[in-house]
């Protein structure tokens, strides 16, 4: 069973209602800070939760010339180099934008941001009037990953892009090097969190295939494998998205597609998830999973997370220290509103185990819901979650952030 | 598609520090600001790669377990679920 152990909506106070409901609330945890950020604020506690400065994306970094904040805020924390990490997109102009990628101390009260701009044409001179979108992050032992796609000027995808950066070099404000690869037939390709000698990132080649490259430390190479999975339904050709209608008869998925939101990795197995659209008795929109044997890149099996009844959506998974994977993501639909739910994976009855952590009052009024919620540990080792609900109305200043952490309750002898 | 990929490397400069840029006064986004954001936010994302149609053979079996590749509703029930504590 999961145990929430603490479950806090962030007050007006850390957010100045700068919020939207395509909310994608990121978080990092490091000894002393927790920091959460989201569209379009950024807020950070240094007392374990009770009080939370907000922080203005906006305004608290400087601009880049080519244009000020956009949104896809990724946050994540490296504890053997206790160096927070900030990843911010920015506007594109004509010709590109920047990604940042922004560091600072983790649990010094003096430390101050350094970071250096990404632009396209940085990381590849050919790819001109092209834009990054989309980023997140992960670490092995010894590098941070961030993937993100591109696009061009017309809003074309044009490719995925995943950089590798020496973790050693972030702390550091010096020159910092980085290796990439790039893929121009895979969309969005997700990283593994809980990585250790090798990075494993996945796409989809087809409704029946994964396409998964393994990119060893050591190694300048990417190898890629296509793994068969069951066959699962896209979103709807002319909508793009999917249906999931609301109480109210808002629509929250209809901007959400099938790209793969969760990758994780412990030990020999590997596991991605991503929203697939309803097919036979899973009527409902669900989350798609295929855990993967890294020694034969063969499917394990298919622990699918569904419910004929309401959607389920948008999951993000972080093993936790013995390798169990956590959950956060979105459920609604039916009788129900978007809704914050935790859990975590029972190897043992090969289940998810799920709970509500937020039941959200409303649906979105303009049918807009997104694009991510964030699963991590704290430095304990314990799962965080930062998502968000509709509390009292269904617009974007009706947001209620929230952070959860969770874990799992032990099973309690009978009583004799 | 091959099966294997190169990497590229590339380095930046040096980072930049807060305590080297002038930061002009600007004022919070606005309340109409951050509401035109949301309104312009579309409700169909980005998308590429490739085409995920649905035009596969469904009777095609997996060649290497033999298995059915159909929904398996019944190998994966609905997902249990606990309401708030």
């Amino acid at each position: 069973m999961v145990s929430i152990l603490r479950n806090i909506g962030l007050p007006q106070t850390a957010t100045r209602n700068q919020t939207s409901s395509v909310g994608e609330t990121s978080l990092a945890c490091s000894q002393s800070r927790i920091f959460i950020s989201g569209n379009w604020y950024a807020t950070e506690s240094a007392d374990d939760a009770v009080n939370w400065a907000h922080i203005s994306p906006a305004l608290h970094l400087p601009a880049p010339p080519s244009g000020g904040f956009c949104c896809d805020q990724t946050l994540i924390y490296v504890p053997g180099h206790d160096v927070m990490v900030w990843l911010l997109q920015y506007i594109s102009n004509a010709t590109e934008n920047v990604l940042r990628l922004a560091v600072k101390g983790g649990n010094d009260d003096n430390a101050q941001w350094h970071w250096w701009d990404f632009t396209p044409t940085q990381v590849n001179q050919a790819w001109t009037r092209e834009w990054f979108d989309y980023n997140h992050a992960a670490l092995s032992d010894n590098f941070l990953y961030v993937g993100t796609n591109l696009f061009d000027m017309d809003d074309r995808w044009t490719r995925c892009v995943v950089l590798r950066i020496p973790l050693a070099e972030l702390a550091g404000a010096g020159n910092l090097s980085f290796e990439y690869f790039e893929s121009t037939e895979h969309f969005s390709l997700r990283c593994t969190q809980g990585a250790t000698t090798t990075m494993y990132c996945a796409a989809h080649d087809s409704t029946r295939r994964l396409a998964v490259y393994a990119w060893p430390e050591n190694d300048s190479e990417v190898s890629i494998d296509l793994v068969r999975v069951s066959r699962w339904n896209p979103p709807d050709p002319q909508t793009g998205g999917y249906a999931s209608r609301c109480p109210d008869g808002t629509d929250w998925l209809k901007r959400c597609d099938s790209r793969i939101t969760a990758g994780w990795c412990s030990g020999d197995t590997i596991g991605f998830g991503w929203t697939a659209n309803g097919r036979g008795r899973r009527a409902e929109p669900h989350i798609r999973v295929a855990r993967i044997d890294t020694n034969d890149m063969r499917r394990i099996d298919e622990p699918d997370i569904w419910n004929d009844q309401f959607a389920f959506a948008y999951a993000c998974v972080h093993p936790d220290r013995d390798g169990t994977p956590g959950i956060a993501l979105f459920l609604g639909g039916g009788t129900r509103f978007p809704s914050l739910t935790v859990g975590y994976f029972d190897a043992s009855q090969s289940r998810w185990r799920l709970q509500l952590a937020q039941v959200g009052s409303h649906g979105p009024i303009d049918n807009k819901w997104g694009d991510y919620v964030t699963c991590s540990l704290n430095a304990e080792g314990r799962w965080v979650a930062a998502g968000f609900t509709l509390q009292g109305g269904g617009t974007r200043t009706d947001i209620e952030p929230r952070y959860v952490e969770f874990g799992i309750r032990p099973s309690t002898a009978p009583d004799t | 598609m091959p099966d294997k990929k190169k990497t590229s490397k590339g380095q930046l400069g040096e980072a930049s520090k807060l305590e080297n840029v002038s930061r002009e006064f600007l004022p919070e986004p606005s309340e109409a600001q951050l509401d035109a954001k949301q309104a312009a936010i579309s409700t169909r994302r980005r998308q590429g790669g490739p085409v995920l149609d649905d035009q596969v053979d469904e009777s095609a079996e997996d060649e290497d377990t033999g298995r059915s590749f159909l929904p398996d509703d019944d190998e994966v029930p609905p997902t249990d679920l606990e309401e708030p504590e």
